[in-house]
C-alpha cells in the first residue's frame, strides 16, 4: 500500500488531536502506530476508515483520495475496509456465525447459504467453528475479539484497521488475538495497527510511526524507531511502556 | 421448606420446579377468592343473574365491538408510534418538531377531550361520519403517543458503538435499523409495550361518549335496564381480562424468545 497524508488536521470540541500531519509511505504492508493515549492514534485510524472526516487535509491510499464529504462514496470505501475495535463490538443478538455473515449478506449481496458457508470456513480457520452458534456473551474475551477479526476479514477488505484490539484482554487472550493477527501478515493483506504491545509491534511492523502532541513525531522502517529512539520524548515513552 | 418458599439465590442454582410455581399461584388465587367471598357475604347482596342473562346478546355484541376496536387501533397505534419515533430520531428537523409536539399534546391532554374534538370538530371537517373509524383513530393516536416514547427509549438503549460498528461494515441507516437496532430495541420495549396495549384495550371504554356500542356502554345499558349493577359490571371486568391476559402472556412469550445477555 502507498499511503499519503497531506496537511491532515482534526480537532474535537476545540481540542486539536491532529495538526497538519504529513506522511508519505511507499509499499508498506503493516503500519504500526504507537504513542501515548490521546496522541491521535485512534483518530488517525478512524480517519483512514472513513468513520470521521478531517477538518482539513487529504488522505490518499494507493493514489486515490478518500472522498470525505461524500457519504455514499465514503461508504464504498468502508466496504473495502475492515475495522476491529478496542472492544469487540459484536452484535449481541446474533450468533458468532451470524455476526460474520451479516455484512456478506446485507452489504455485499452474497446469497445466505453461501455467506454462511464462507463465515463458517473463516471461523474454522480461527478454530472457532465449535462456537459458531453461540452468542457473544457465551464467548471469552479473546474468542469475541477473534470473531470480530473474522467479521472484518469476511468481506475480503483491501485494508484492515486494528484499534488496540487487545487493550481489554488479559495476557493469555492477548497472545491468542495477536497470534491471529500475526498469521494474517504472510497473506499480504495491508493493515494498520494501533497497539501498546511493543513486542508485537516489533514482530509485525514494516513501518512504525510514533504519534504524540498532534502529529507524527517520528517514523521509520521496521523497528528502527524502537531500537534507536530519535527524540528524548520517544525514548522516555518507550522506557515507560517497556518498564513493566 | 425453604426451597418451597424461596426462589434460588443465584443464577447458578437449580430453578424452582414449575409445579411449585403453579402451587403458589393457586394459593394466592385461593386466598383472594376466599377474601372476596367473605366480603360479598358481608354485603348480603341478593344476586339476580336473570336480568343480565336475558340481555346476554348485548354483552356479546359489545365485547366483539371492543375486540374489533382494540385490534384495529392496536395495529394502527404501533404504526403511528414507530413512525413518530423514527421522526423523533430523524435528521430532518421539522419531523423532530412534529413528533415532539404530537407526543406532548396527546400525553398532556385528557383522552376524553381528544375523542370529543376528533368526533365533533375534526371528523365533520373531513366528512368522516363513521363512529367506529373515528373511535379507532382516536384510540390509535392516543396510545401512539405513549408508544412513540417507548420505542424512542428502546432505540436509545442501543449503544453508540453498535451504530458505529454497523457504519464501519457498510450498513446503511435503514439496514442498521432493520438488522441491528430493531431486534435489540424490541427486547427492551416489549414489557412497556405490552402494558401500553393492555391500557389501550381498557381505554377503548371511553369511546362510549361518542355512542359507540362497545362493551362498557352496553354493560351500562343492561345495568340501566335491570338495576343489577354488580351483575353487569363483574362480567364486564371478566370480559376485559379475557382480552388483556392473552396480550400479557404473548408479550412474555416474545420476551423469552428474544432473550440474550449483553
Amino acid at each position: 500500500m502507498n499511503l499519503r497524508l497531506h496537511d491532515l488536521s482534526k480537532s474535537f470540541d476545540g481540542r486539536t488531536v491532529l495538526q497538519r500531519v504529513h506522511l508519505e509511505l511507499q509499499d508498506v504492508h503493516a503500519l504500526v502506530l504507537i504513542g501515548p493515549s490521546g496522541g491521535g492514534k485512534s483518530t488517525l485510524l478512524r480517519l483512514l476508515a472513513g468513520l470521521e472526516s478531517p477538518d482539513s487535509g487529504t488522505i490518499e491510499i494507493d493514489g486515490s483520495g478518500l472522498p470525505f464529504g461524500n457519504e455514499a462514496a465514503l461508504r464504498r470505501h468502508r466496504l473495502q475496509t475492515g475495522f476491529v475495535f478496542q472492544a469487540h463490538n459484536l452484535f449481541p443478538h446474533l450468533t458468532a456465525l451470524e455476526n460474520v455473515a451479516l455484512p456478506l449478506i446485507h452489504v455485499h449481496g452474497v446469497p445466505r447459504p453461501e455467506a454462511r458457508r464462507q463465515a463458517l470456513e473463516l471461523l474454522a480457520r480461527f478454530k472457532l467453528d465449535s462456537h459458531a452458534h453461540q452468542r457473544p456473551y457465551e464467548l471469552s474475551g479473546g474468542q469475541r475479539q477473534r470473531v470480530a477479526i473474522a467479521r472484518s476479514l469476511a468481506v475480503k477488505p483491501r485494508l484492515l484497521l486494528f484499534d488496540e484490539p487487545t487493550s481489554a484482554l488479559d495476557p493469555e487472550m492477548t497472545a491468542e488475538v495477536l497470534d491471529t493477527i500475526a498469521a494474517l501478515k504472510p497473506e499480504g493483506r495491508d493493515f494498520v495497527l494501533v497497539t501498546h504491545q511493543m513486542g508485537f509491534a516489533r514482530r509485525v511492523a514494516d513501518h512504525l510511526a510514533f504519534l504524540g502532541d498532534g502529529g507524527i513525531a517520528a517514523h521509520g522502517p521496521g523497528t528502527s524507531l524502537l531500537d534507536s529512539p530519535p527524540t528524548p520524548g520517544i525514548r522516555k515513552f518507550l522506557e515507560r511502556v517497556l518498564h513493566y | 421448606m425453604r426451597r418451597f418458599f424461596l426462589a434460588p439465590a443465584g443464577p447458578s442454582s437449580a430453578p424452582t420446579p414449575p409445579g411449585i410455581l403453579a402451587a403458589h399461584f393457586l394459593l394466592v388465587l385461593g386466598v383472594l377468592t376466599f377474601g372476596f367471598t367473605l366480603t360479598f357475604h358481608q354485603l348480603q347482596y341478593h344476586w339476580n343473574w336473570e336480568g343480565p342473562w336475558r340481555y346476554r346478546a348485548l354483552f356479546w355484541k359489545g365485547w366483539l365491538t371492543t375486540l374489533a376496536l382494540a385490534l384495529a387501533s392496536l395495529g394502527l397505534s404501533a404504526i403511528v408510534g414507530a413512525t413518530a419515533a423514527l421522526a423523533a430520531k430523524s435528521r430532518f428537523l421539522p419531523a423532530r418538531a412534529a413528533s415532539r409536539l404530537y407526543v406532548e399534546l396527546v400525553r398532556g391532554t385528557p383522552f376524553l377531550v381528544q375523542i370529543l374534538v376528533l368526533f365533533y370538530v375534526v371528523a365533520p371537517a373531513l366528512r368522516l361520519d363513521n363512529r367506529f373509524i373515528v373511535g379507532t383513530l382516536a384510540l390509535a393516536l392516543f396510545a401512539g403517543a405513549y408508544i412513540t416514547e417507548i420505542i424512542r427509549a428502546g432505540i436509545d438503549s442501543v449503544g453508540r458503538s453498535q451504530w458505529e460498528t454497523a457504519r464501519s461494515i457498510g450498513l446503511t441507516t435503514a439496514q442498521t435499523y432493520r438488522h441491528i437496532v430493531a431486534p435489540q430495541a424490541l427486547r427492551q420495549t416489549l414489557p412497556p409495550l405490552a402494558g401500553q396495549f393492555v391500557s389501550l384495550v381498557k381505554d377503548s371504554s371511553l369511546l362510549s361518549v361518542i355512542g359507540i356500542g362497545e362493551f362498557a356502554l352496553n354493560a351500562q345499558q343492561v345495568n340501566a335496564l335491570t338495576y343489577g349493577t354488580l351483575e353487569c359490571y363483574l362480567p364486564l371486568a371478566l370480559g376485559y381480562l379475557v382480552l388483556t391476559l392473552p396480550l400479557s402472556l404473548w408479550a412474555r412469550h416474545l420476551e423469552r424468545r428474544t432473550h440474550f445477555d449483553t
